[in-house]
């Protein structure tokens, strides 16, 4: 699968001497990915090729974002309150990407500045409800704190010099999707920098979905919850009877 | 998962040995394990669902159940367990509901397993002493002074409705708020406040729990969406099957030192769930997605 396309991306990638225009063509090694009770993540193969360089081109930059679905989410902090661990001070996040991936080529590493990823907007830094809570002193705190519960979930990663060139116009990145990542649409955005000028970009879309019975039950519980009960109680009845009447005979 | 099959197992193996309905065992150990405090609570509603079942079930068979009163006991407790589905909701949405859980259960698992343990002392010491002075309950307290009175045929009893639906709403709330059926408070409140004759008053607190908790397990469902049903299988399964053998252990010790160990157990969980009040959490930052499950 991933020689097959290499050879895509190489033969996509082909360089056209007469206008400097580059362009970008990406691909991604799975368009969708199903989450069964078995799924323990997944790793996905980003490969991107540049067309319309000059025969001798070097120097591209890259930097290839990853970014789930977005959500409202409230972050609590516990604090001492007469020796009890309680949740105190709260702040709600609005538009926060249950899911973000910066993978930067090795060059644009050792390039750009944060200054520069902040005009760019890119990395986590830069996302809107990170900048909005930099007004104020504790929703700076509880977004960083976001920041970090996702990172230790691996759900919010920036690497540096992650994205790898096969040849001076052709790359590849790996990155990995955790068993917990939430469902939906993901969005794959590859920018490609020269000596820090923006080029080129794409964007791919990356749908995920959940499959397998557990799951089918977990969204019954959401879109038919009344059923859903009904059934429980059902199940639990049932279950006793039976015992009942298994354990009257023995 | 068959850690949680042991689970429902051992705790099942408990309340059949002692005669509980275990819901006040299962949720804090499955908090314990991990799970989360609301998913905790809503999936123990059915295990206990089918525990009461099975047991309900056999003293209907022996005609054990006043229907009379379980039926008010139960309209009672369909008030009380959807105030408490409802209030469940509003503390998890203002994210007290985890402290809620846990400051409920210290508190009420320390004030029972003392009073259980004190109890159940002064029982051994006086069989010890060689006494048999059992005060039997006077026929007249306070209770038979309430207004609309109602004849109970099976328990041969004439008394107010209202301490009765008081009681199933009680139970019936914090039943629905803290995982447990209450079958713990119910038999002691029936015995001693209603007076209830004894051989009729574990089979109506039972199939009272099954319907208070039948009608909570759908509110759960319906108004929070924290029922998971798998781990509430696994649950039942455990439970039903541990309580049989259970019951074999538990006819074979005394019973005041049943009740001695009983309180020790209650009183090892609130001193548990207590210690982890006063520890520092590893994570003092908690996040919640807005309208999800988890």
């Amino acid at each position: 699968m991933k020689r097959h396309l290499l050879a895509l991306a190489l033969l996509l990638g082909l360089p056209i001497a007469a206008a400097h225009a580059e362009s970008l063509v990406s691909t991604l090694s799975d368009e969708a990915v199903s989450i069964t009770s078995s799924f323990a993540g997944e790793r996905i193969v980003v490969f991107g090729a540049i067309r319309g360089g000059p025969e001798d081109a070097t120097g591209y930059e890259v930097a290839v974002v990853v970014q789930g679905p977005e959500q409202d989410v409230i972050v609590r902090q516990k604090e001492r309150l007469l020796g009890v661990w309680a949740n105190r001070t709260a702040r709600e996040f609005k538009a926060v990407p249950s899911y973000y991936v910066m993978h930067l080529s090795e060059n644009f590493s050792a390039a750009v500045s944060p200054e520069q990823l902040l005009e760019y907007r890119l990395g986590l830094q830069s996302l809107p409800f990170v900048q909005e809570a930099n007004t104020e002193a504790t929703a700076e705190r509880l977004a960083e704190a976001l920041i970090g519960l996702k990172t230790q979930r691996a759900l919010y990663v920036e690497r540096e010099e992650e994205v790898r060139f096969l040849a001076p116009d052709v790359f590849r990145t790996t990155f990995f999707l955790p068993s917990d990542i939430p469902t939906g649409e993901y969005r794959v955005s590859v920018y490609l920098f020269r000596d820090e000028a923006f080029l080129a970009g794409s964007t791919q879309v990356l749908s995920i979905a959940k499959g397998g019975f557990s799951d089918q039950l977990a969204r019954a519980a959401i879109d038919f919850p009344l059923p859903y009960g009904l059934v429980c109680v059902a199940l639990a009845i049932f279950t006793g009877w039976l015992a009942g009447v298994v354990f009257r005979r023995t | 998962m068959f850690l949680f099959l042991g689970m429902g197992g051992a705790v099942g193996f408990l309340s059949g040995m002692f005669g509980v309905g275990g819901g006040f065992l299962l949720t804090p150990l499955l908090i314990f394990s991990g799970i989360s405090p609301a998913v905790a609570v809503a999936t123990v509603t059915p295990q206990i669902v089918a525990s009461s079942t099975s047991a309900a079930l056999s003293y209907w068979r022996r005609r054990l159940i006043d229907e009379k009163m379980t039926i008010l006991l139960a309209a009672g407790g369909v008030v009380g367990s959807a105030g408490g589905v409802f209030a469940f909701r509003a503390l998890r949405s203002v994210g007290q509901l985890d402290l809620i859980i846990a400051l409920s259960y210290v508190a009420f698992l320390g004030f029972i397993g003392v009073i259980m343990l004190r109890e159940s002392l002064r029982a051994i010491w006086r069989t010890r002493a060689g006494r048999t002075a059992r005060r039997g309950p006077s026929h007249h307290n306070w209770v038979h002074g309430l207004p609309f009175k109602v004849r109970f045929r099976r328990s041969k009893l004439y008394v107010s409705v209202v301490p009765i639906v008081v009681l199933g709403s009680g139970i019936g709330f914090l039943g629905a708020i803290l995982g447990l059926g209450g079958g713990f408070i119910m038999v002691p409140a029936l015995i001693y406040l209603l007076r209830v004759p004894t051989n009729v008053v574990i089979g109506t607190s039972l199939a009272y729990t099954l319907a208070t908790m039948a009608v909570a397990t759908v509110l759960h469902a319906t108004a929070n969406k924290s029922v998971d049903i798998m781990l509430a299988l696994l649950l039942m399964v455990g439970g039903v099957v541990g309580a049989q053998f259970g019951a074999q252990v538990g006819q074979a010790i005394r019973g005041e030192q049943l009740r001695a160990l009983l309180a020790l157990l209650v009183l090892a969980v609130a001193l548990r769930v207590l210690f982890g009040l006063f520890t520092r959490p590893d994570q003092i930052y908690s996040l919640s997605v807005m309208g999800g499950a988890t």
